[in-house]
């Protein structure tokens, strides 16, 4: 009965991670199944790399993870449990920039506190965004296209995955950067915009690499720059937006955090046993097949990059005059 | 020819043993969580998707789709037998498979869903090989404009869903409309009608509705007034269960036309099984010579929608994959599992991965063939569900009924949200104001909106832009002489009416 054991064992919300054996462990921590909240719905992006690196985890330390999906709000309802949870070291969550760098600027309430509420882990990579712009727009790098769109004022729009999220946010920032009047045209996801972009009805994005290269190698739209603070590895000779406005820098990233008040040792572990498992080839290659840029690092070096986008988000949010209630 | 190519390479996928097991795992397992009232294919899918991670990316897609179209199958049966939908797609099955129910034509109905549900997905998978091709450049002309025309014309033609008053039926769909508003306005961020509650921020769960305006609702009609009108089993000889000639007779062209439009919808990302399903019932009642039999039990009513349902499930899949673009929750699950196992969906895959996606398409056929031999001897054994008594299955069915709206959305509020739906669906019931076109409303009304405010957006507030298109202006006509015709009917026949000397 392999498919009833199975189904069953899903439908407890065990990942099929779970049924690795546990390897003996010296350390008191963890001894029970961590839950990892995930922010969004089963089978999107976040969920996919937090499934793949904790299932590498748990086949090197022989831990235990629990998936939980939570999904709203631009990431606040999965935020909200992890804040509100034990902070015992088992309930961590996998952060995208809406919990706590965009939604504290966007949203007029939240249920939670971004920063005092968490406590940082890890790091997991970048997610870099890539302005891509329709062929009909006569316009092949970052100035030309500032130029062209000076000449004609309100008659390009740019599409994002909605409101608040950091293809928006990177549009905004773009146009107030180089001072342009573009049009904001929001889509339920990403995967949603592609069809006005490549009939041109949406003529410019500046959203995930991963959803935009499919289009770029066909012909459908054109690659003009990359969105992140340095050139990537998977571009070289792509410039960044920032080469042209300074200051830009736009792109998502993944990281974990936990609630505030856990114990050391848990962070510690959790850190260690995250960065081996970056470390590993085959989780690399997986993760630059999704266009994430594996990071690593410290708890420390978390906070320093987080810290360092809110600084950036907070001014674009403001000049830009977005809010959600 | 590439075609021939293509399909021999497909079937060489599809027919290979592990991949054959997977697709009955599938479909058996679609079946019955179809069957179930409230548990969806969406939560299925989502937690079977973990195993999926050790499994061929090809066996994983051609199992986890089963499970999508399988659910179309199941659905019906609990519509039929206890007029509670197994899925929101197969509310409208209600209407009429419930009526044949009580006048102890359930096995009839069952096999009819079957049957539709078998030609609907297998004609629009011969469509999907000849078509493929050309489907992406089509979906490429369907913008905010033809979306809003298209689903405008939806609304109108599908407003005369239910028999009765049509007063009450129109003030259900304005109903509708006003709670597809609840939640954030995907413009501008801002929550409306959510009265506080949080758990309205991302809308109204379709799932909890369907569920407490037909489920609930029902089970306190039957509880309230103790009805002792249900269903029968009166004879259980499998003669009297199969289909007459003449329920096979009548349902040859709604079918093809369910197909034909489940094929049309499905091929439009976003549109999904549950407009096609409505729509081609509504388009059913207009064509037919009898529209008054709609309602009490006509065969046409359940296999016109059951052959959409499925018909526009398989046609989904080909702007999922050629394009990447995920048309509903469920498809977004699936681009999800494909990329993680580091496939692209997009313009490529077909070219890149022919074995992935012709095995898929070829794999429909197997699946639906197992389907129809699946259901079709099981009708016994699910009408005998009826001896059951309605005390002890009622139990059983709430007990059902509040996991699955749980699982969707995770969310011990939509429970009480179903409650109070239903409490809501039998006072309606009572006052005799039907719930089939509240969930039109309430699931046109929201694509309406956002395609309206996109076109508008994007022609920069230019009203011209909504009729800018061929497709766009012919679907804006037609509206229009629907909308028109019934108001000239009585004016052609006072006009000939003043011909004839007195």
């Amino acid at each position: 009965m392999f498919t009833r054991r199975h189904v069953v064992a899903a439908a407890m919300g065990i990942a099929a991670a779970a049924a690795l054996p546990g390897a003996a462990n010296a350390q008191s921590y963890p001894d029970k199944p961590i839950t990892v909240v995930v922010p969004f719905s089963a089978g999107g992006a976040t969920d996919s790399i937090a499934r793949m690196v904790t299932g590498k985890v748990s086949e090197q330390t022989g831990a235990t993870f629990v998936i939980d999906n939570r999904p709203g709000m631009g990431g606040s309802v999965g935020a909200q449990t992890v804040a509100g949870a034990n902070a015992d070291g088992y309930t961590i969550l996998t952060a995208t920039p809406g919990v706590q760098i965009l939604n504290p600027y966007l949203y007029k309430s939240l249920p939670y506190d971004a920063e005092a509420d968490f406590q940082p882990i890890v790091d997991i990579g970048l997610v870099p965004n890539v302005l891509v712009v329709h062929p009909d727009i006569p316009a092949n790098t970052v100035p030309e296209l500032v130029d062209y769109l000076k000449e004609h004022p309100d008659e390009v729009s740019f599409s994002s995955s909605g409101v608040g999220s950091s293809s928006h946010l990177a549009g905004e920032a773009f146009k107030s950067l180089a001072d342009v009047d573009i049009q904001h045209v929001p889509y339920q996801g990403t995967g949603a915009a592609i069809v006005d972009l490549v009939a041109g009805r949406v003529q410019m994005a500046i959203d995930s690499y991963s959803a935009m290269m499919p289009l770029v190698e066909d012909g459908s739209m054109k690659l003009i720059a990359v969105g992140t603070p340095e050139r990537i590895d998977a571009q070289p000779d792509l410039p960044t937006i920032g080469e042209t406005l300074p200051g830009f820098a736009a792109s998502g990233m993944v990281y974990v955090i936990g609630p505030d008040g856990m114990p050391d040792e848990a962070v510690a572990w959790l850190n260690g046993a995250i960065n081996d498992a970056l470390a590993d080839p085959a989780i690399k290659d997986k993760l630059t097949s999704m266009s994430v840029i594996a990071q690593g690092g410290s708890p420390e070096d978390l906070q320093e990059t987080v810290s360092d986008a809110r600084a950036l988000w907070s001014k674009v949010i403001d000049e830009a005059g977005i809010s959600i209630q | 020819m590439d075609l021939l190519n293509n399909i021999a390479l497909g079937s060489q996928v599809a027919l290979a043993p592990s991949n054959i097991l997977f697709c009955f795992i599938g479909v058996f397992v679609g079946t019955v969580i179809g069957l179930l009232p409230g548990i969806g294919a969406l939560s299925t899918i989502s937690l079977l998707l973990p195993l999926t991670f050790y499994m061929d990316p090809t066996t994983a897609i051609i199992m986890l789709a089963g499970i999508f179209y399988g659910a179309q199958y199941g659905g019906s049966t609990a519509s039929i037998l206890l007029n509670i939908p197994g899925t929101a797609t197969n509310a409208i099955t209600c209407l009429d498979g419930y009526p044949m129910a009580k006048q102890g034509r359930a096995g009839v109905a069952l096999a009819m869903t079957s049957i539709a549900s078998f030609v609907g997905g297998s004609l629009a998978i011969v469509l999907l090989m000849v078509l493929a091709p050309l489907i992406a450049s089509f979906a490429y002309r369907f913008g905010a404009a033809e979306y809003f025309a298209i689903m405008i014309f939806g609304l109108v033609v599908a407003s005369s869903l239910s028999s009765g008053s049509r007063i009450k039926a129109l003030a259900m769909v304005v109903f509708g409309l006003i709670l597809g508003v609840v939640g954030m306005d995907i413009y501008s961020g801002q929550l409306r009608y959510q009265f506080g509650f949080m758990e309205l921020a991302e809308g109204v769960s379709l799932v909890a509705l369907v569920m407490g305006l037909f489920g609930i609702a029902e089970i306190l009609n039957n509880l309230a007034l103790g009805s002792t009108d249900h269903p029968r089993v009166t004879t259980v000889s499998l003669r009297a269960l199969l289909p007459t000639r003449e329920d096979v007779g009548r349902s040859v062209l709604p079918m093809l036309r369910g197909t034909g439009i489940g094929s049309f919808i499905g091929m439009l990302p976003g549109a999904g099984p549950t407009i096609a399903s409505f729509l081609s019932y509504a388009i059913e009642k207009r064509v037919s010579r009898t529209p008054e039999i709609f309602g009490t039990g006509a065969v046409e009513g359940i296999a016109a929608p059951e052959s959409a349902n499925n018909a526009s499930v398989q046609a989904a899949f080909v702007p999922t994959l050629s394009l990447g673009i995920p048309g509903d929750p469920i498809m977004a699950v699936l681009l999800g599992a494909l990329i993680i196992h580091g496939i692209t969906p997009g313009p490529g895959l077909v070219l890149e991965q022919p074995q992935m996606f012709w095995g898929l398409i070829m794999s429909f056929w197997i699946g639906n063939l197992m389907l129809l031999l699946l259901n079709l001897p099981l009708i016994g054994v699910f009408v005998s569900i009826l001896k059951i008594p309605y005390k002890a299955l009622y139990v059983g069915m709430l007990f059902l009924m509040c996991i699955g709206v749980y699982t969707v959305r995770s969310n011990i509020f939509d429970i009480y949200l179903m409650i109070g739906f239903g409490v809501l669906g039998f006072a309606m019931m009572i006052g005799g104001f039907p719930a089939a076109p509240l969930l039109l409303g309430f699931v046109l009304g929201p694509m309406i909106e956002e395609n309206l405010r996109r076109a508008l957006l994007i022609g920069r507030g230019d009203l011209t832009v909504l009729i800018g298109s061929p497709i766009a202006a012919t679907f804006i006509a037609l509206t229009a002489v629907i909308l028109v015709l019934p108001a000239l009917k009585p004016l052609g026949r006072r006009v000939v009416g003043r011909r004839v000397p007195t």
